[in-house]
Formats: structure tokens, sequence, C-alpha cells
């Protein structure tokens, strides 16, 4: 593992590669900073741009990018009260009340110290256990690997947005997608309408832009422009005043980052989930949660801690098992699909040292946040007070061109079209966004491992109950939907974006927050 | 129980996303299995599986969930459907009118309908946008844009 890591850092530690991952670190921060930029749709908009890049380089300027996001969002949250991404919307409870107070540059501090933690407790323990899961995944059969698509899709019904059932049929919508064209055993065409043009199936990058970016752009003109002031608002950093404090900052970033890893692990969970139990945690835990809501450091650094944690957690399920975290580790799937790279069990057999040479960036890409956080803020804070009038035209460019590229024709421009106009009607029905990838990741795994399962067992369902892990993968499923469907009707306290929290009751979120981000 | 009000905004995309479901469940019986390996449960099997699925829980979500009413959401004003309206047009005439047209005319019609301010501004932020992302991507990463019948 070491010899791996060692490897990945002499692949990533040249000035090329660094300053992709400053520059890709700079254009999260400043996107994640912008109210209606989600860190999915900034990473489905620049994915194109890495079609001429190395793999290594290429993941190198997504992984900064997806750092820097989950960052910049913070910042906007406490100086505006406006956050940039759904993950960073806890900030606000306390982030705006510490810059309302005069203390923005102490909370600007904790936050990018937390992040730095938290980014760094999630890339070491993704590096630690991705390789073991990868191998005890590496035994997995056609009947466990089904399995495992289903106890993935299961997940993400029970986590997102808009309740179950419509989570599970959002799920159910993106492995539908997914059967249009060549069936993978027969090649018999499906759905196609008899266009030759979707033989080949969907195609996943513009379905991306579409559903994450263009949406959004229909959605920013739906909320109209909100207009914002950044007016005598101090950025100048503060530390700790002694060591005490500094040690309970440090207390409450490991809580965050435990949560945040935990939490993220699970597939289809994600950053905004994590950032709201790292709250609630955070509360019961501390000596001051009376000041909750008012202006506690500790309910910015633990949120902040657990966000950042999520984007090596995330990572987890996607390179280990093939099943992303979040929407945002899907979205990073697409571009490691796009090298013939497939995330899963073997990628440590056959890419390795673009795996490693990832795990590394992540490191540098946290310090290079770091760094960016410490002397940019104000330059960051200024991104915020873009007209969102040009950055939705801008966004639609990107979208359109961005599409082109993935297949130089207009099938891919037509598919991000579709998918934009659909994911805008379904975000205003509720629906997220979300389980809809999940769906379009795990459609392909689904139907082949069965259809394999079947050919192997000659026809006998039997062989897909057999196996033990496959029975675990199951029963974890069914716990999965169950467990969240009778807590819910318990009224117990889920601490969920759709479900209230233990305590008293929190702020209100402000408005104009995009949908499915993390 | 009033029909009007119980049919919301969310109960229609529930309901649209049932059909949906419905009509790929139909289609499923008209793919051809006549060439499955043995044992394999064919073609059609996985996707009416899929489409059975999304009726079922959008079917269950349709009686079961509770939805937002349409009174606590955003109208879709006009600035929004020619938004939509926009996208599609752009689209079409993408292959038509070539990516350097087409792209300037969307960013500038794109602006008037939100309002982007003074009129060189929407020029200004049209002409730069156009060039800057045909620069990106035709020269620098070398994909080669849509042309118009006037050679750009």
């Amino acid at each position: 593992m070491l010899d791996g890591l060692i490897g990945g850092f002499h692949h990533i530690l040249s000035l090329h590669y660094l300053w992709i991952i400053l520059i890709g670190s700079a254009i999260g921060i400043a996107a994640g900073a912008t109210p209606g930029m989600s860190t999915a749709g900034t990473l489905a908009i620049l994915i194109p741009f890495t079609f001429t890049m190395d793999a290594i380089g290429s993941l190198a300027l997504l992984a900064s990018v997806y750092t820097g996001a989950q960052y910049g969002g913070s910042i906007s949250a406490t100086l505006l009260n406006t956050p940039g991404a759904p993950e960073s919307a806890v900030i606000t409870f306390d982030g705006y009340p510490l810059a309302q107070q005069g203390k923005a540059g102490k909370a600007l501090t904790a936050l990018i110290l937390a992040g730095l933690v938290g980014g760094l407790v999630g890339t070491i323990v993704l590096i630690g256990a991705v390789v073991p899961l990868a191998k005890e995944a590496l035994r997995f059969g056609p009947a466990e690997m089904f399995a495992l698509a289903v106890f993935g899709i299961s997940v993400v019904g029970g986590l997102v947005q808009g309740g179950l059932l419509r989570g599970l049929a959002a799920a159910a919508l993106g492995l539908l997608v997914t059967m249009i064209g060549q069936d993978p055993v027969s090649g018999t065409a499906r759905f196609t309408l008899g266009s030759t043009s979707l033989l080949g199936g969907v195609p996943f990058v513009p379905a991306l832009i579409g559903l994450f970016a263009l949406s959004e752009v229909f959605s920013l003109v739906a909320r109209r422009d909100q207009h914002v002031e950044l007016k005598n608002v101090t950025t100048k950093h503060e530390w700790p005043a002694d060591r005490a404090e500094l040690g309970m900052w440090l207390k409450f970033m490991l809580i965050g980052a435990g949560v945040g890893i935990f939490v993220a692990v699970h597939p289809g969970s994600g950053a905004t989930i994590a950032s709201l139990i790292a709250y609630s945690v955070a509360r019961q835990v501390s000596k001051n949660h009376k000041l909750f809501g008012k202006g506690a450091i500790e309910g910015i650094i633990t949120p902040e801690a657990a966000d950042k944690a999520t984007v090596g957690a995330a990572m987890i399920p996607m390179l280990g098992l093939g099943i992303p975290g979040s929407a945002s580790s899907a979205v990073l799937m697409g571009a490691f699909t796009l090298h013939g790279i497939e995330p899963g069990p073997m990628i440590f057999k056959n890419h390795a040292d673009i795996v490693w040479s990832l795990f590394a960036a992540l490191v540098i890409a946290n310090f290079a946040v770091f760094a960016l956080g410490f002397g940019g803020v104000p330059l960051f804070a200024r991104v915020t007070l873009i007209p969102r009038k040009y950055l939705l035209a801008a966004i639609i460019a990107l979208c359109f061109v961005g599409a082109y590229a993935n297949g130089t024709n207009m099938i891919s421009v037509y598919t991000a079209l579709a998918f934009g106009i659909v994911g805008f009607l379904l975000r205003r029905g509720g629906v997220s966004l979300a389980p809809i990838v999940l769906g379009l990741v795990l459609g392909p795994l689904l139907e082949t491992n069965l259809r394999q399962a079947m050919i192997i067992s000659g026809g006998s369902w039997l062989y897909l109950v057999q196996s033990p892990i496959a029975l675990l993968l199951y029963g974890l499923g069914l716990a999965s939907i169950l467990v969240p469907y009778v807590m819910q009707r318990r009224k117990m306290a889920i601490p969920h974006p759709a479900m209230p929290l233990p305590g008293p009751p929190l702020p209100p979120l402000p408005e104009g927050i995009p949908e499915d981000g993390e | 129980m009033n029909n009007a009000r119980w049919f919301t905004y969310e109960r229609a995309v529930v309901f649209a996303m049932f059909v949906f479901g419905a009509l790929l469940f139909a289609a499923t019986f008209r793919i051809d299995t006549s060439t499955t390996a043995a044992g394999d449960v064919g073609p059609g099997f996985v996707p009416r599986i899929f489409a059975a699925l999304l009726m079922l829980c959008a079917g269950l979500a349709l009686f079961l969930t509770k939805m937002t009413s349409d009174e606590n959401k955003h109208p879709i004003d006009f600035a929004t459907v020619a938004m939509l309206a926009l996208v599609i047009a752009y689209a079409t005439a993408m292959p038509l009118l070539g990516y350097v047209v087409s792209t300037f005319l969307t960013m500038v019609v794109a602006l008037l309908i939100v309002r982007g301010g003074e009129w060189w501004r929407i020029g200004a932020f049209a002409v730069g946008m156009t060039a800057g992302t045909w620069f990106v991507f035709s020269k620098l990463l070398q994909i080669g844009l849509p042309l118009g019948p006037w050679g750009f």
C-alpha cells in the first residue's frame, strides 16, 4: 500500500499536475462559492474540458474541483447567508451570525482548518479502506455483484429528499434509461425507436450535464435573481485564542470527520446529510449548545469537517465496489469511464497507478484549498457577487459545447437538452436527481450480472440467494428501506434534510439552494 | 376531497413517471427474444422489471407520499418558459447555423430574457462567451464544432 502511495506522489509531484491541482482547487472554490452552482453540476460542466488530458491529469483536476467546491460553498454561507451548495446550508445557522457579530475572520479560519482536517482524515480513511474492500469484492461472482447493485439502489431510495417512494421511482427511471440501446448479452435493440444513433445507449456524460447543469439554469431563472451584498465584512483570518480553544476546535473537527466518513460510505448518502448529522451531534456534545443557531463556532467546524471528509469517503464505495457514494462521485465515475477505466474491484489490478495518483492528488488538493482559502477569501467572496443572469447564460453555452464535445455529434446535445428539461421538471416536482444517476450507473451492472448468473446456473433463481454475502447485501438493502420508513412513521429524529433534527428547531434555511449538489 | 387541489404539480410529475413506466412496460413485450442463450432471462425481462418497479413506486407515491401544494412553489413564469424555448431553439439551430452564430444569438436572447443590462454589456458578453468557448474547444482541444453555411 505504501509503495503504491509513494508511486502516486511520484507521479503527481510534477509541475504540470501541481498546476492542474491548483487551478482545479481555485475553480472549485469559486464555483462552490457561487450560489446556484452545485458541485455535481460544476463537475459535469468541466468533464468535457478534460477530454484531451491524460487520465491522471483529468482525475486530478476533477478531484481538486470537488475538494474546492465543498469549501467554497461555506464562504458564501458565512459571509452572505447564501450557501453555494446544499451541503453548506447548515453553515449559515452559525456562520452568518458569527459574521454579523464581527467574527467572520475567526469563522473563516475555523472553516478552512476544519476543511483541511476533515479532508485529510477522509482521504486517509479512503486509502486505508478501499484496497481491502476491493480485494474482498474481487471474490464476488455475478450473484454477489447483482446483490450489491440491488443494495446500492435500495440505499439511495431511502436517503434522498422527496421521500422513499419518489426516490425509488427516480432510481427506477435511471435504471430504465440504461435499457435503451443494444442489450449486453444478445445485442438485441431495445427502445431505440428504430434509430441507429441510440443503439449505443444514452450517452452518460451528456445526461449528467443535462441533469445537473442545464436543469440548474431553468431553476435559476424560475427562482429569479437574488441580489446579495458584501459589505463591512472582515475577511482577515483570526486564530484560536489559546491552546484550549485550539483543542476544542480539533475535537469537533474529528467528530465531524468521523460523522462524515460514517455517512458517506453508505452509497447514495452524501455531504448534505453528513453535515446535518454532524451539526446535530455537535449540538448534543457541545457545552455551548445554547449558542447553536446564534453563532457557535462548533456549529460550523463540525459540519464543515464532515462535509470535507465525505469527498474521500464517498469514493470508497465508488472505487472499491463501483457504486458511487454521492451524486458528485457518480459524475466522477463518468470521468473514469471516459478514459476507459471502470471503477470497481478490478481497478487496482488494471489501473493501480492512476488510482494511487488520484489519492495523492486528493491529499495535495486539500493543502491547495487550505492555501487558497487563506490567501484568497476576499477574491472568492467577490465571485459570489457575479450576477446570476451572466452565470446562467454561460452555463447554457458550456453545457451545449460540452455535450457536443463528448461525442462530436448532435445526439449528445439532444441528450443533454432532454435530460436538462426533464431534470428541471422533476426537481420542481420534488423528485431528487441523485437516484436517477445511481440508476444510470447501476443499471448495466444489475442486468449484466443477473443474466450472467442465470446463464451460469442454467436458469436457476436460487443461485442468486445461495451466497452468504449476497444474502447479507439483500438484508442490508431491505433494512435500508425499512429503517428510514419505520423511523419516519414513529417520528424518530433522523437528521435528514427532509426530517426534523433532535433538539430545538433549527433556523430556517435561506432560499435559493440548489438540490442534489453533493 | 377537492380533486383540483389534490392533483398538484408534484402529483402530475409522479403520474408522468408512472405513464412513462407503463409505456415502456408495454414496449417490452415487443422486444425480440429469439437469440437468447440457455438459461438467460432474455433482453426484455430486466427492462420489464424496471418498468414495473417504476410503475409500482410512482403509483404508490401518487397516493401515499405527502406532496407540496402548488401555492408553496415559485410559478413557472414567462422567463422560464422563454428560456426553455430558447435552449430548444439553440439545439435546433446549432447544426443549421453553426456553433459560432447560434451561440452568439443564444447568449444575446438569453440575456434579453433575464434583462441582462445595457446592449453593449450583452453584446460584449455574447462575443466573449462565444469566442472563448470556440477557442478552448476548437483550437485548444481540437474538437470540430458544427459549422454554418458560411464556413464558421
